[in-house]
């Protein structure tokens, strides 16, 4: 519009016109055609005294204030610096409520000669159209706004004088300036408006570190987890469980069992512990069976002289309590001699000896129960060198162990063979079997399920076998059968 | 209470305490920064379109 202007300032024809008023030259140049031609909505031509030679408003406006405005705008153009080095002066003013773009030339010859003899004023309504034009031209997306229409950015922008930045959401920003017309006055409010790229920039960052920090987390939580789990949490666990397993005899539980130093430190403490206190308690019991033994000699001795001497006198009753004096002393005999065994030191007298011998031996100790079948299928000539008395207990206990647990009949298979440095003799029985919990527990002294006894039997044998380098295992399903296996070492 | 219990409240108090220092080390030192560069820009841009783009001032 201002190359627009100077075109027709510059021009001997205007320079005639605004001398000699020859309004021919307005018809001439300023038809409709023009004014489409141009896009212009003002055009005004004064002389240099300032007097409104020519104006002409494509507005919907009455002449009157047409007339009224083209003369306030020459008034006010008095002080537009028309003089200076620049060629043309430019800016806006507000036309009937409207912002329009304003261009004002000195009016010169073809030459740009002077001196000037008027001036030359083009204007443009910025309208929603002339903003897209511009919009698409400079690419900056904005508005421009007669000061009035913000209230809301109005009272701060005048108080700060200075560039208003309001967030309009987290995709857009706004930023607002005054403007000022050609006449110096804020009289417009420029908005400009942009994308927050670098803020989208940081919210995709702010996203990606926290779904970072929530992996990183997640992953420290899970080793934390996983090796709180694999060093303390199992190992407890299997301690726990393995309490019960932990030998009478104290004897350093191997660390591959429990992992780490301070498992098998617990595990050692408890294990020591127990065994104190086990062996305190065998101290005792090996103490008062040694002493109730000769009281219990001295009623059998008792009962034995009353049975011989009196038993004619006491009748048939009285002979049938000294009966059960008998047996019940036999019995607690019994019980005695069980826990000095088990409380007192295992002493060996080995002597080399053929285990189908010692196994037959064993077996013709019994006489098998009702419905109970036998058989054996023991290796000839596989000797150990053993003490017979003491083995021949175990396997004792173990046959009457199998023959308790068939009490509604069934097999008990009897055999031996080698494996290794090892004679194995196995005793397979068809009868009720063990838990679970029994098997556990099966080793640990005082333990029964047998409504007689003291639970030191199967511990006293596993002693035993210990003692001789070997070791007794126990296999058992519930309801379905027993199986026990000895390893005793074959004679050198 | 359970040792696994009082690990998993405890790494999630842990986790919780991370994950917002992190949250806000981000929104108090980050996003202030990229903001900023946002307020630049499109005060640079005003001021263009003020004096050199649209030339709106005379």
């Amino acid at each position: 519009m201002k190359r627009s202007t100077v075109d027709y300032a510059w021009w001997d024809d205007t320079y005639d016109f605004a001398q000699n008023h020859d309004f021919e030259f307005i018809e001439s140049n300023f038809r409709d055609s023009t004014f489409q031609n141009l896009d212009l909505n003002l055009v005004i031509i004064s002389d240099i005294d300032n007097n409104l030679l020519y104006c002409k408003i494509r507005d919907n406006m009455t002449a009157s204030l047409q007339a009224d405005i083209c003369g306030e705008i020459v008034s006010n153009s008095l002080n537009w610096n028309l003089t200076g080095e620049s060629p043309a002066v430019s800016g806006l003013l507000l036309v009937n409520g409207q912002p329009m773009m304003i261009a004002a030339t000195p009016i010169l010859t073809s030459e740009i000669a002077g001196p000037a003899v008027g001036r030359l004023m083009f204007g443009i309504y910025l309208d929603s159209q002339e903003v897209a034009a511009l919009k698409k031209m400079s690419n900056v997306d904005f508005s421009i706004n007669v000061l009035g229409s913000l209230q809301a950015v109005e009272p701060l922008l005048l108080n700060s004088k200075s560039p208003l930045l309001v967030e309009n959401n987290e995709f857009n920003i706004s930023a607002y300036g005054l403007l000022n017309d050609l006449n110096s006055n804020p009289a417009f409010i420029l908005q400009v408006n942009r994308p927050r790229i670098a803020y989208q920039q940081g919210a995709w960052v702010e996203t990606i570190s926290i779904a970072f920090s929530i992996v990183i987390i997640a992953i420290f939580s899970a080793s934390i987890f996983f090796v709180l789990e694999h060093k303390i949490i199992r190992p407890m666990n299997k301690l726990a469980a393995s309490v019960g397993d932990i030998p009478f005899q104290s004897k350093r539980v191997s660390k591959g069992k429990f992992e780490s130093d301070e498992i098998v430190i617990l595990s050692d403490a408890v294990s020591n512990t127990v065994n104190s206190k086990m062996d305190a308690m065998l101290d005792v019991s090996s103490m008062v069976a040694h002493d109730l033994r000769n009281p219990l000699a001295g009623i059998r001795n008792a009962n034995y002289v009353l049975k011989k001497n009196y038993s004619k006198v006491l009748g048939e009753k009285g002979n049938a309590m000294l009966s059960t004096i008998d047996d019940c002393v036999l019995y607690s005999n019994k019980i005695v001699n069980d826990l000095l065994d088990y409380s007192s030191k295992i002493k060996l007298d080995r002597v080399r000896v053929e285990v189908s011998e010692l196994v037959k031996n064993s077996l013709g100790m019994f006489v098998s129960p009702e419905g109970v079948e036998v058989s054996l299928d023991i290796l000839e000539g596989a000797s150990i060198f053993v003490d017979p008395e003491k083995v021949e207990r175990v396997f004792c206990n173990l046959i009457k162990n199998a023959f308790d647990a068939m009490p509604g009949g069934g097999r008990l298979v009897v055999s031996a063979r080698r494996a290794g440095g090892f004679v194995v003799v196995k005793f397979v029985d068809s009868g009720v079997g063990m838990s679970e919990e029994t098997l556990r527990r099966l080793w640990q002294p005082f333990f029964t399920t047998k409504a007689k006894g003291m639970g030191i039997g199967l511990p006293t044998c596993k002693r035993i076998i210990e003692a001789h380098g070997g070791r007794l295992e126990v296999k058992s399903v519930l309801n379905k059968g027993t199986v026990f296996e000895v390893y005793l070492p074959v004679a050198g | 209470m359970k040792l696994r219990k009082q690990a998993a409240i405890g790494l999630a108090v842990v986790s919780v305490v991370i994950f917002l220092l992190l949250h806000a080390v981000v929104v108090s030192v980050i996003m202030p920064g990229f903001k900023s560069v946002d307020n630049q820009d499109i005060t640079e841009e005003l001021g263009e379109a003020q004096y050199c783009r649209l030339c709106l001032v005379g």
